[in-house]
């Protein structure tokens, strides 16, 4: 018996399956491959040293006692904030909420530091300011 | 003949002969597969561990971001880097009982006086800088800010009256900081105030302890002005930039590695007086706070350089500030009017990206070389 030998065309079906796969990596990408804007929580020091970790996704008030008295933290809905903290100029608190990875406030004059992590690469590695 | 297909005898089917069935699945599944473990192994190509540290030193916060570093070694260069950084404060801080501080009681006295070895290159590096910015940035300015009070750690309520601050004009001159043969002979009182160069200075000894412990991708944030070494594994640096007008950032910077960023801000140190505001930023030549600008931020690989421009910059305000960044070689900048206009040099555009909610109208303005 003779062999045939003929090239294997793409079936519609073949080229739909890789299609549906260069979708999912295009998807997989948009999520894996790009910095993770969201945080999961926030890290709370005093004095550099770590105070508390909470996770964005508890609802809480923190007080943070430093040198000069409380400072306050809300925690809500995936973001967090200082909400009062002793001293005159109030930077911290102006900062508002912060929601991004690697966003971070300091209260210096009681050097209390917010520091927001998540899963992946952060949104900032460091702030300026 | 056997059932089973010999090698050579299986017929590669025509296109309209389909395969038998369980073949033809296998083809699908396995391409897909492969596809999927393909993007799969791309996934796997994380970011090395970020571990980030923070300490108290030079009265400030201090971050440590170490990409790829072990526990072990992070603890330790957090470590060397805190006693770096307060050595560098006993050095370099223009009151209290340091170094600086000490030469500094003889020369506010006019007395002309040896300067200690480990302050002299830092004094020469300060008056290089200080001529490349046409005064601009002063680090003889010592007694103005004294008369102000913005050294003090609770800020001043009120202005000093005009005829004392007239009195200390025109302020002391660049080169009356550089040592002769090691020595100052001032020619009238003099306080040397190195707080627009010190975080510079101390950022870049801190990278270069860094650089010494093999580290190749880290931050050293001080206070909020930053120093980089390299960059993570396969993306720059990402640096938010707080809006100076109150909530939120302003902007992100992407850092290809080896750049430090640093702000000059009206909102840093202030007070408020008859409904004016009064910042720590002084214009030697009017010994007043500079007007004009709300915040400067520099880009450039040298952080001592960076530190010394924002300073240079902001006192240059809206109308010199171009010809100030040209002649001190800084050609990344942006900065914030009190009209509220963000001005961004045509290089630092190509870094930055706008990412407040409310963002500020925005010119680019024409390059600086």
């Amino acid at each position: 018996m003779t062999s045939v030998r003929t090239v294997p065309w793409l079936t519609p079906a073949d080229v739909g399956v890789i299609a549906a796969a260069i979708v999912t990596i295009v998807m997989l990408a948009g999520r894996l491959w790009q910095p993770s804007a969201a945080a999961s929580s926030v890290e709370v020091y005093q004095g550099g040293e770590l105070h508390e970790r909470i996770a964005l996704s508890r609802g809480t008030t923190v007080r943070v006692p430093g040198p000069l008295g409380t400072t306050r933290i809300e925690v809500a809905e995936g973001r967090a904030r200082v909400v009062a903290s002793p001293g005159r100029k109030k930077l911290c608190v102006r900062a508002g909420w912060l929601s991004a990875s690697g966003a971070s406030v300091t209260c210096l004059p009681n050097r209390v530091t917010l520091v927001l992590e998540g899963d992946g690469p952060p949104r900032y590695d460091s702030m300026n300011f | 003949m056997s059932a089973i297909p010999q090698p050579c005898q299986y017929p590669l089917r025509a296109p309209e002969e389909p395969l038998p069935n369980g073949r033809q699945e296998r083809g699908w599944t396995q391409l897909a597969a492969l596809l999927v473990a393909l993007a799969l192994i791309g996934c796997s190509a994380e970011d090395p561990p970020v571990r980030r540290s923070q300490t108290m030193a030079m009265g400030t916060v201090v971050e440590l971001s170490l990409h790829g570093v072990d526990r072990a070694r992070t603890e330790a260069a957090q470590q060397r880097v805190t006693d770096l950084l307060a050595e560098h404060d006993r050095r370099y801080s223009a009151w209290g009982e340091g170094r600086l501080a000490e030469l500094n009681r003889r020369l506010v006295a006019g007395e002309a006086a040896s300067v200690p070895t480990e302050l002299r290159s830092a004094l020469r590096r300060a008056a290089v800088l200080s001529a490349d910015s046409g005064g601009r940035f002063n680090p003889a300015l010592g007694r103005l800010v004294e008369l102000w009070g913005f050294h003090d750690d609770e800020p001043p309520e009120a202005p000093p009256p005009r005829a004392r601050i007239e009195a200390l004009l025109p302020a002391p001159a660049a080169d009356s900081v550089a040592p002769v043969d090691g020595r100052l002979s001032p020619d009238e009182p003099l306080r040397i105030d190195l707080g627009g160069f010190a975080k510079g200075l101390a950022i870049d000894r801190a990278l270069a302890e860094l650089r010494a412990m093999d580290i190749d991708a880290a931050i050293v944030n001080l206070g909020g002005d930053l120093g980089t070494i390299g960059h993570p594994k396969d993306r720059p640096w990402r640096i938010g930039v707080r809006d100076p007008r109150g909530e939120g950032v302003l902007a992100s910077l992407t850092l290809e590695g080896d750049e430090a960023v640093f702000t000059s801000g009206d909102y840093e140190r202030y007070f408020r007086h008859e409904g004016r505001r009064y910042h720590h930023i002084l214009d030697p030549a009017t010994g007043y706070p500079a007007r004009g600008l709300r915040s400067v931020t520099v880009v450039t690989r040298d952080a001592i350089r960076a530190d010394a421009a924002a300073t240079a910059l902001f006192v240059a305000g809206p109308e010199h500030w171009r010809e100030t960044a040209r002649a001190m070689g800084i050609r990344h900048a942006m900065l914030l009017d009190s009209r509220g206009t963000l001005h961004v040099t045509p290089a630092l555009a190509e870094k930055v990206r706008i990412e407040a909610e409310d963002p500020p109208p925005v010119r680019e303005s024409e390059p600086l070389s």
